[in-house]
């Protein structure tokens, strides 16, 4: 098994390392396929033979600096399973739609690609938090190549602008760290339990690691990166950084959060309080929408908010929900900046009120978004539906006011997504535009009918992603 | 071998949807026709389930467990067969009558209509037969969306506001008001099961008390679809849809499933000791009544037929919550028993005004001058549903309003048969203008109705309902048998 | 008196002093090349093999293991510069023996510096280096910014030994002695003391270009031949820093100047960085990134005594690789100053344009970069010794750095059709300088004791 890990961590860097030496168009392309594809299914088998209760498992050890007490490790949990499942999952749909997208210089952009898989997957799987740290600053370079080498319009100010961020808000979890490392003697994550702090330092503590992770995610009001590096990225790009590099942030809460429930019970509220607004406010700027990407990149920028704000209420159900529904979230999202990229491809816009009257026209192509829709919203028996009660109840039992705010954010976006349906498929009268496009077809049909199928399965299923909701805390040993 | 049932049922209607689809336009007889069987098979499966549910059988399903406490499974109770039984018979009745009403006015897209008539259908029986709220609330928000093709059917300006208005006030009622309440239950009670008698126990409701009384009123408005006032406006909206859609938005599935969830949550989840405990029995009394009155009130004033009709229903959705609210065994039953008498009567009205439109292409009730000589069945349908409607003894409407007076006086608010009464007057006031009208007023144009000739298709379901209302009138039997089994 | 402790010196001189005397009389460059380059890789091959360490105390030159990596760091260096400058200068002058001879002096001074373990040797081998300095820097006797870099950095210069004579008289005043051991007597509270460690601070401040020190730098960077520019970025550190561990863990152990140390790495953090933002030139740019570096590397000094080498050290190792490797890039370019004929590089030299984005992603402090890992262990070591807020500081503005420093990156690699010429020769020293970088960062456990 640990052999298997190794292999599906391994692979994407395998695979990037070749396609940069052997600058060869057609072996790139099947490279890249196979090495995301080893991964994948080497995660996915990993998956089904694991127990999602008990610590690391699975795990790679290396020595690595004796002085810090740092290992190169990496182990499979509960936690970090599903992400590292989807981080490959996402990077074999990206690869796809970027081969579909005429790119320039393909080789380079293939091997970013998977160098940007692997130091994601590397940050997933880690389990000290220098490592962790290692890798959140690692995956900084090849995605600011990817944003500014082939994003459109003024990449450059959008990759900078994703990139200061990020890094600058690192500074947080570098004090994070280090504080961990003062307190416990030791960057491992289990250091994190036997933090011998005062509640006020725990507090600051918690909050430098909130700080870092918030720019990622992100939460209003450090959302400002967020408009141009979705918006101006290829759009396999802008599907991996919303589906996979987002999460890196509610994992990273995710992590450290139930060792500072002492924290939340103070400040929990008012950080509870800034992800909601966030997630309203986002949803507000969806509201206005009418161009497509920018009107999913709101939407996961909204969407991440009540992720995160169900995750701090530091419940049972919100931890769970925050889990469960990052995947969901990831698939989706996923699939929505894929049904943009068809429209561009096939319009050369992105703009809503030039479509309309598709109903009849695509019967496949409205199914699938029909769905995706559906399931967004939130339609119970759907995937997210069971992320969202959890993450309700979690925030719910939390305070019941910032229950009600929650809910306000979600009706809100049940709005924009009928919206969004209606402006593209039914409105009419349709104008010319319309007559551009083409049902699915082919490898972009399988695609959509995994992610609906996940969707479907996790919908009825989210247990396969979570396990035992009871069994949350007997992990973390309390 | 009978827990299968609710789910054939529910999934016969799907498949036939499916085949709907997959046969298209280049059949329209196959097609339809599949409607009917499909509504045979499913009437079937739901009587079937009758003598079991009588014998006291459990009859129990869980297809799966999503989440601890929630689970999608279906259980069947005298409430939900009742629904059940009323909304699957009516379906082979409505469609009999779309057939008319669609090839008479020759209608587009029919095939999306009929598929979606037939989804609707599966949840409507999916939402009579759930076991907990979370089954429940899959079937309510399907029934919403499937709908929504219905009501904007036509897909003109008028008929997408009105299906705009249709899917903003539904959706956003459910997903503000009802997740909200739903969530909140489950974050409570750790369950959203159905029990008789209620899942809140007193401790709980000592404790939350304020908590609840908000969640009461959620899950009131959340269940948008029982239209109380004052957010009832999208069921006037929605009367841009055709006819038979109208009639099974009002009588059958739609409206209906909003009563019955409401019901469902006073009886199952909440129960008579919690409300009565939360002080909250008088103040949905008061909105039930003040909406009755009201809507009756606005409904004299309308002449667009369809428009009267809906006002009608809104008082009368409330004439059922009412009677469950009052949580004594006569206001229950005849509570309960109104969603089946009210749906044959109302359903007739509909179709009474879907076959003047086919027939004579007029919607205004003041036009209606001297057609009953012309269409003599569809009027006189139409003149025995008003009756019914009206409570005359012998009409199934009696029986409910005789029901639910009684259940009044049981729990000594005498003021509520004052309510009773002032409504029953104000329906006579707005339903026999029409009839007299129709048969006793002379066109001002002699030559107005002179090639008006009566469509069968559609004269003869509506009349089989009118006779129904007097059937269930005099033989009111079965539904009474039904709901005392299961108050007991 | 342990000459065996100089004999690389001494090797190195004599050749050199060959080289001079050969090249004088014939001016073929490439003789003078190599005598050079063996007279430098002597240096380094009589250090690696023979690594004379000199016994414990009383002699005015000491060396140890570190000391004597830092020597082979300079040597090793030198050469580096050597063959920049070959390439940069040979065919712009005829006075390359000159010039070479003058370099390795300064290498040379360099390294005495690093050993000295009393006042006058350490002001001796300064002067040394500093009075080749000069020269070189004015190298370019026809560029009147050249020789205006030369005569900023005389006057400064100049000033700075003034001051350190200064603070030398002061404290052999108050010692009666002029070793550093014997300073360790002083009283450590005294005003005197404080004074005088003070103004020897400053002078060495001076030679860090630490603000307020740091005038002199930016004119002198852009103004000197590009190659002596790359000595003056990175060797004077490396010396000047080795000592100056010596001389706080020796004799200031006791002496609170922390507020000192706070002030000065933080305005130069601080200025570094805000200046460098702006900066199209190359040169000028990496300038004030060296005065960054210092800045930071200066709080290494609020540390304990045991601390300071094995936190300075990696940093400083791999601050010259950085600097090396930077410089041998901007070499190969025509014109590799300005910082708009990076545009397109990677369509001409992907090569060279990764070398400089992983130098550049090093300076920033990205991993998997060798800037990272030392950059980490020292802001975590200040950190856990308390100094939160200079850390804080630290990191906030190596933030700030990653807009000019990628900027680089992000020229070479924008899709633009670049039209110049490059000098393939100094590709090897630029793929070396990124990979020892990027292997350090891969492989910590080397260096990180």
């Amino acid at each position: 098994m640990m052999e298997l890990l190794s292999l599906a961590i391994i692979s994407p860097l395998l695979g990037g390392l070749l396609i940069f030496l052997i600058k060869d168009r057609r072996f790139s392309k099947f490279i890249s396929y196979l090495s995301s594809l080893i991964s994948l299914i080497a995660f996915f088998v990993l998956f089904l033979n694991f127990e999602k209760t008990g610590g690391f498992q699975h795990v790679i050890s290396l020595e690595w600096i004796p002085a810090w007490r740092v290992n190169i490790e990496f182990g499979l949990d509960k936690f970090n399973a599903p992400f590292a499942i989807l981080t490959s999952l996402i990077s074999i749909v990206a690869i796809h739609l970027s081969l579909r997208t005429a790119i320039e210089r393909v080789e380079n952009y293939l091997s970013l690609i998977l160098l940007l898989q692997f130091t994601v997957i590397g940050f997933y799987l880690s389990t000290n938090l220098f490592l962790f740290f290692i890798f959140y600053e690692a995956m900084l370079p090849p995605a600011f190549f990817l944003i500014y080498r082939w994003g459109t319009g003024d990449s450059y100010r959008a990759a900078f602008k994703f990139l200061i961020y990020t890094f600058a808000f690192s500074i947080f979890l570098f004090i994070g760290i280090i504080g961990v490392f003062m307190a416990a003697g030791s960057f491992s994550f289990e250091s994190l339990k036997e933090l011998n702090l005062s509640l006020q330092d725990k507090t600051l503590l918690y909050l430098a690691f909130f700080l870092a992770f918030a720019v990622k995610i992100p939460i209003v009001p450090l959302h400002g990166w967020l408009r141009d590096a979705y918006y101006l990225s290829p759009t396999p790009i802008t599907i991996f950084m919303s589906a996979v590099m987002g999460k890196m942030g509610i994992y990273g809460l995710l992590r450290v959060t139930p060792y500072f429930s002492d924290v939340l019970l103070e400040i929990g509220w008012a950080i509870i309080l800034l992800c909601l607004i966030s997630f309203i406010y986002a949803a507000f700027l969806a509201l206005n929408q009418r161009d497509m990407k920018l009107l999913f990149s709101y939407m996961s920028l909204s969407h991440v908010g009540i992720i995160t704000a169900g995750l701090l209420s530091g419940t049972l159900q919100g931890l769970n929900g925050s889990l469960l529904q990052s995947i969901n979230h990831g698939v989706l999202a996923a699939s929505f900046f894929y049904l943009a990229e068809i429209f561009k491809r096939q319009t050369k816009s992105y703009d809503m009120d030039r479509l309309g009257a598709l109903s009849k026209r695509v019967p496949v192509l409205v199914f699938f978004t029909f769905a995706f829709v559906m399931a967004m919203g939130g339609f119970p028996g759907l995937s997210y539906f069971n992320g969202e009660i959890l993450l309700l109840s979690g925030i719910f039992r939390h305070s019941v006011i910032l229950g009600f705010l929650a809910i306000i954010g979600v009706a809100i976006g049940v709005v924009y997504l009928c919206y969004f349906f209606y402006r593209v498929f039914l409105k009419k009268p349709g104008s010319d535009m319309s007559l551009l496009v083409r049902d699915v077809r082919g490898f972009e049909f399988v695609i959509f009918s995994v992610f609906f199928i996940i969707t479907l399965y996790l919908g009825l299923n989210p247990s396969f992603v979570i396990g035992q909701v009871e069994n949350i805390f007997t992990y973390y040993g309390r | 071998m009978i827990e299968f049932l609710p789910l054939i049922a529910i999934s016969v209607s799907v498949m036939g949807a499916i085949l709907i689809v997959l046969i298209g336009d280049r059949n329209p007889n196959l097609r339809e026709s599949i409607s009917v069987i499909a509504g045979i098979i499913k009437f079937g499966a739901v009587v079937s389930l009758v003598p079991a549910f009588l014998q006291g059988k459990e009859i129990y399903l869980k297809v799966a467990t999503v989440l601890p406490g929630l689970d999608l499974s279906f259980r069947v109770d005298g409430l939900g067969l009742l629904f059940a039984l009323g909304a699957s018979f009516l379906w082979i009745i409505t469609t009999f009558y779309s057939i008319g009403y669609m090839r008479g006015l020759r209608e587009h897209a029919q095939t999306r209509y009929f598929a979606c008539f037939a989804l609707s259908l599966s949840s409507a029986i999916g939402i009579s037969f759930a076991a907990n709220l979370f089954t429940m609330f899959i079937f309510y928000e399907a029934l919403t969306i499937v709908t929504y093709p219905l009501v904007a059917h036509h897909e003109d300006r008028e008929g997408l506001e009105g299906g705009r208005q249709y899917v903003f006030y539904l959706l956003g009622t459910a997903k503000v008001f009802l997740l909200s309440a739903i969530v909140l239950t489950y974050v409570l009670t750790g369950t959203l099961e159905f029990k008789k008698g209620g899942i809140f126990t007193p401790e709980l409701v000592r404790n939350n008390t304020l908590l609840l009384q908000i969640m009461l009123i959620f899950y009131l408005y959340g269940f948008n679809k029982s239209a109380i006032m004052p957010i009832h406006s999208w069921l006037p909206a929605a009367m841009v849809a055709p006819t038979p859609v109208s009639a099974l938005l009002h009588a059958v599935a739609v409206v209906k499933a909003g009563v019955f969830t409401v019901s469902r949550v006073l009886l199952n989840v909440y129960g008579g000791d919690a409300i009565k405990a939360l002080n909250m029995q008088d103040f949905i009394l008061f909105i039930t009544s003040f909406t009755i009155i009201t809507a009756s009130l606005i409904a004299m004033t309308r002449d667009d037929f369809k428009a009267r009709l809906a006002f009608s229903t809104v008082a009368n959705l409330s004439y059922i919550i009412i009677g469950v609210a009052m949580f004594s065994p006569s206001g229950i039953l005849g509570g309960i028993v109104h969603i089946t008498m009210h749906a044959f009567s109302k359903i007739t009205m509909f179709f009474v005004a879907g076959a003047v439109y086919v027939c004579a292409h007029t919607k205004k009730i003041s036009e209606l001058d001297g057609i009953g000589k012309k269409m003599p069945i569809t009027m006189f349908s139409f003149a025995l549903a008003t009756l019914s409607m009206v409570g005359i003894p012998a009409f199934a409407g009696f029986i409910s309003k005789f029901n639910l007076a009684l259940g009044a006086i049981e729990i000594s608010k005498p003021e509520l048969v004052g309510v009773f009464v002032v409504s029953s007057f104000l329906n006579a006031a707005y339903f026999i203008p029409v009839v007299y009208r129709a048969f006793f007023r002379e066109p001002k144009n002699p030559l107005k109705w002179v090639d008006v000739k009566e469509n069968l298709f559609c004269a003869i379901p509506l009349f089989i309902t009118s006779l129904f209302t007097v059937i269930l009138g005099l033989y009111p039997n079965l539904p009474i048998i039904i709901i005392r089994s299961m108050l007991q | 008196m342990n000459y065996f402790s100089l004999l690389p010196e001494i090797i190195v001189i004599c050749i050199a002093t060959v080289m001079l005397i050969a090249g004088t009389i014939r001016r073929e460059r490439h003789l003078i090349f190599y005598l050079s380059l063996s007279a430098v890789l002597s240096g380094v091959l009589v250090l690696l093999l023979i690594n004379p360490v000199s016994g414990e105390g009383g002699h005015l030159i000491q060396t140890d293991p570190v000391v004597n990596l830092i020597r082979i760091l300079i040597y090793g260096g030198g050469a580096f510069i050597l063959i920049f400058s070959f390439y940069e200068l040979s065919e712009k002058t005829d006075r390359l023996a000159e010039f070479y001879f003058l370099l390795i002096m300064s290498l040379s001074g360099m390294s005495v510096l690093t050993m000295a373990n009393d006042l006058l040797i350490i002001y001796l081998s300064i002067e040394l280096f500093s009075l080749c300095f000069y020269i070189l820097a004015a190298f370019y006797r026809e560029d009147r910014r050249s020789i205006e870099a030369g005569m900023k950095y005389f006057v400064l210069g100049t000033l700075s030994s003034i001051v350190l004579v200064g603070s030398i008289a002061f404290f052999y005043a108050y010692t009666g002695s002029t070793s550093l051991e014997s300073l360790r007597g002083m009283n450590m509270d005294s005003k005197f003391t404080i004074f005088g460690s003070l103004l020897f601070l400053s002078a060495f401040a001076f030679k860090l270009s630490l603000v307020p020190f740091h005038a002199w730098s930016p004119d002198v960077y852009e103004g000197a031949p590009t190659s002596v520019t790359a000595l003056f970025a990175s060797l004077p550190k490396l010396a000047v820093f080795i000592l100056l561990g010596k001389i706080f863990s020796l004799a200031f152990k006791g002496i609170d100047l922390s507020l000192f140390i706070i002030i000065v790495s933080s305005l130069s953090m601080i200025l570094g960085n805000v200046l460098a933002l702006r900066q199209k030139n190359l040169k000028r740019m990496l300038s004030y990134s060296s005065i960054a570096h210092s800045g930071y590397m200066f709080t290494a000094f609020l540390l304990p005594e045991q601390e300071i080498y094995t936190t300075l050290v990696p940093y400083l190792i791999f601050y010259l690789f950085m600097n090396l490797g930077a410089f041998a890039v901007i070499l190969s370019i025509e014109k590799g100053e300005k910082i708009d004929s990076f545009h397109g590089l990677n369509n001409i030299s992907p090569v060279l344009a990764l070398s400089m984005a992983i130098v550049m992603l090093s300076f920033t402090g990205i991993p998997p970069t060798a800037g990272f890992i030392v950059k980490f262990n020292l802001f975590k070591n200040v950190f856990l010794a308390g100094y939160g807020g200079v850390v804080f500081l630290g990191i906030f503005m190596s933030i700030l750095s990653a807009y000019y420093y990628l900027r680089v990156v992000f020229y070479s690699y924008s899709s633009q059709i670049a039209e110049f010429s490059l000098r393939k020769e100094l590709r090897v020293c630029a793929v070396f300088s990124a990979f020892l970088v990027l292997a350090g960062g891969v492989f910590p456990s080397i260096y990180l004791l």
